[in-house]
């Protein structure tokens, strides 16, 4: 099973987060710069995978809102297993 | 009189640290530490006054022989009124000590048994925040013990040792002070047995402690076999074990008898034995005492005053030794309390817990090391990822650790390294009543107290209506055995819930779990303890049950495996495959010998 890891503290915006994380998830990234772009694709992973994602520091507020944005995900889409990296 | 022993055995314990030990005392004892003093401060008073009491009883006397030798003389005679006034005093003098004696004994046993109620209140508050790996390393009467019988010591000590080492000490001051000031020369002699009543004291002492430490160890030994053979004694029975039981309860028994015997022997010469040196002393006082008084040294009355002082004078001292005695059990019982209370808790829950309401039963395993013991790893690097309603059958030979999964997901134990995730919160930042509620267990072992069926159900939702406990019931497939019963649901479950049989227990505990609706089960199939038409049932409730809910399985049947999405498979509490039930047969390792050797000829049955 894949594993990807995301650390919001690599992440200066929201805009930078979002392509990033697109294409560490080899998601379609065309565009995709904002919340709901990425999480319409992110809905879209039909591939059991894991997602470590990672705060090390304190991150900008805009950031903060990609963990619910994860959290959701693995809420509805039951190939994705969600799983806290801790320091 | 408190003896050495209190009757218990567990008091003769040498505390490891004494002084340790009492200035644990002292802090508990700080919250009452006024109505403390006080009774100290009562029990010295109520002590001060009664000790007075022989001196003015001699006056008495001496008011008697003078009144006496007057008449005799033709001087004159008894003066009654005098004496009234003297009995009357002596009577007020007594009456006193009585009164403070009370207020003593009031504010003591007041003090003590707070105590003893505080100290049970936090043992039963930290029993509930130890590791379960704690339970595992100490035996069951061990800690019961601790509750009880420390306990206990610790109490009567606080109510009767302190202040009896107080009030004996003053005692022997104020007899000492009496007796000086009638005559400092039988003082002197009256002295002399006191040493060596100090050295028979300690000839005892020293030698019964042995055994007094012998009776307490075949006591615990003989305890801990009638607690197995009565726990187990269907178990013995039906082995034909009474004789090989009676033989051993024999041998410890005589164990115990002796050192009983000898260490009470010992102990019960010490009294004899002071008591004749202290009457030796007494018999010298009364030739010197005759002799002062003839010389018109000292009153009468004073050789009366005189000799009750001396008789009572060693009576304190063994006091003071036993009750030295006693501090030191209820040292050694406090050290053990203490040593339980400050036993290093479980780690607490998280103080920002993550409380997600809806769960919908993913877990991971990442990285997960476990050992019991912490350099003794059995679960190296696992990770396994088990989607919402899959299916995890355990499976392994009898002891492969089975169970050790379930406890690590429902937190029993921590984890040496990696995470247990539920939906992606790590279990360890949830609160461990949030994960119990999310994970329903169903054990071969059935859990139910006394009470009545109604009441066993609803332990797994407490706000569940009648109808809906019925419902559950239905699901179970135990509603009908319910109705058979003469009271229904109404039907009470004895203390040992011996009143139904293994396999309809563990209905009632599936219909549990139906009507606590956990998105994640753990479940222990039925093994041959359960009678053919029972497992039948128990396999539908666990089927139905099972429908739409993620669950682990300690998987019996061949069916529950072949199906499961996946298969862990333990052999000496290590995980050594897993994989699906295909994956794991084309692999001809362990599962694929264990899967021959246990399911082959089931195939045909299925």
């Amino acid at each position: 099973m894949n594993k990807v890891r995301i650390t919001l503290d690599d992440y200066r915006n929201l805009e930078e987060a979002c392509s990033n994380i697109a294409l560490k998830l080899d998601l379609e990234n065309d565009g995709i710069n904002d919340i709901p772009s990425l999480q319409e694709q992110l809905m879209k992973i039909s591939e059991d995978i894991v997602i470590e994602l990672r705060q090390i520091n304190t991150i900008p507020d805009e950031l903060l809102r990609l963990q619910r944005v994860f959290e959701d995900l693995q809420q509805n889409n039951d190939h994705v297993y969600l799983i806290r990296g801790i320091g | 009189m408190p003896s050495p022993m209190h009757g218990r055995g567990s008091s003769v314990q040498k505390p490891k640290d004494f002084k340790g030990s009492l200035k644990k005392i002292v802090r508990i004892l700080a919250p009452y530490k006024f109505s403390f003093i006080l009774g100290l401060i009562t029990a010295v008073i109520s002590v001060v006054i009664s000790v007075v009491g022989p001196k003015i009883m001699g006056n008495i006397i001496t008011e008697i022989a003078n009144g006496f030798m007057a008449k005799v003389q033709g001087t004159g005679g008894i003066d009654f009124d005098k004496i009234f006034e003297i009995v009357s005093l002596l009577c007020a003098v007594y009456a006193l000590s009585a009164a403070f004696e009370y207020v003593q004994g009031f504010l003591m046993s007041g003090v003590s048994n707070k105590i003893g109620y505080s100290l049970r209140k936090e043992m039963n508050q930290k029993i509930d925040r130890l590791p379960l790996s704690y339970f595992d390393t100490h035996a069951h009467g061990d800690i019961l013990s601790r509750f009880t019988n420390d306990v206990d010591t610790l109490v009567q000590s606080l109510n009767q040792t302190l202040s009896s080492l107080l009030s004996n000490f003053v005692r022997v001051i104020g007899f000492l002070v009496m007796m000086l000031s009638i005559s400092w020369k039988m003082t002197l002699l009256a002295l002399v047995i006191v040493p060596m009543s100090i050295v028979v004291v300690m000839f005892v002492v020293k030698r019964s402690q042995s055994y007094f430490k012998q009776q307490q160890k075949s006591l615990g030994v003989v305890n801990g076999h009638i607690e197995e053979m009565y726990s187990a004694h269907i178990i013995v029975k039906a082995f034909n074990g009474e004789k090989q039981s009676m033989q051993a309860f024999e041998q410890y028994n005589h164990a115990l008898y002796q050192s009983a015997w000898k260490s009470q022997f010992l102990s019960g010469l010490m009294m004899p034995l002071t008591q004749f040196i202290g009457n030796l002393g007494y018999v010298g006082v009364c030739i010197l005492g005759g002799y002062l008084a003839m010389r018109q040294e000292i009153a009468l009355g004073d050789i009366q005053s005189f000799i009750t002082y001396t008789r009572n004078f060693t009576q304190p001292i063994n006091q003071i030794s036993q009750s030295i005695n006693t501090l030191q059990s209820t040292a050694a019982a406090a050290e053990r309390v203490f040593e339980f209370l400050d036993q290093e808790e479980q780690i607490p829950d998280s103080t920002t817990p993550v409380c997600a309401n809806a769960t919908k039963g993913q877990v991971s395993f990442e990285n997960v090391v476990f050992g019991y013991e912490p350099e003794k790893t059995i679960i190296h690097n696992f990770s396994m990822y088990v989607k919402p309603g899959q299916t995890v059958a355990i499976v392994g030979p009898t002891g492969a650790g089975k169970t050790t999964i379930v406890k690590l997901l429902m937190r029993f134990y921590e984890l040496n390294s990696g995470a247990i995730y539920i939906d992606g919160v790590n279990i360890k930042d949830m609160k461990r009543s949030d994960l119990r509620s999310k994970v329903g267990m169903v054990l071969q072992d059935a859990w139910l107290f006394e009470g009545t069926i109604m009441e066993n159900l609803r332990f797994g939702k407490q706000k569940a209506s009648d109808q809906q406990v019925i419902e559950a019931c239905k699901l179970a497939h135990v509603d009908h055995f319910i109705h058979t019963l003469e009271h229904g649901y109404q039907t009470m479950l004895g203390n040992d819930t011996s009143n139904i049989s293994q396999g309809q227990k563990q209905l009632l505990t599936i219909a549990r779990a139906f009507l606590a609706d956990p998105s994640i089960l753990i479940l222990d199939e039925a093994t041959s303890s359960v009678d053919t038409r029972t497992e039948i049932l128990i396999e539908k409730g666990m089927d139905e049950l099972m429908k739409g809910r993620t669950s682990f399985v300690i998987a019996h049947r061949l069916s529950t495996i072949k199906n499961a999405d996946a298969i862990l498979v333990m052999d000496h509490g290590d995980i050594v495959e897993v994989g699906n039930h295909d994956q794991l047969m084309k692999k001809q390792g362990f599962y694929y010998n264990l899967y021959n050797a246990q399911f082959e000829g089931d195939e045909g049955i299925e």
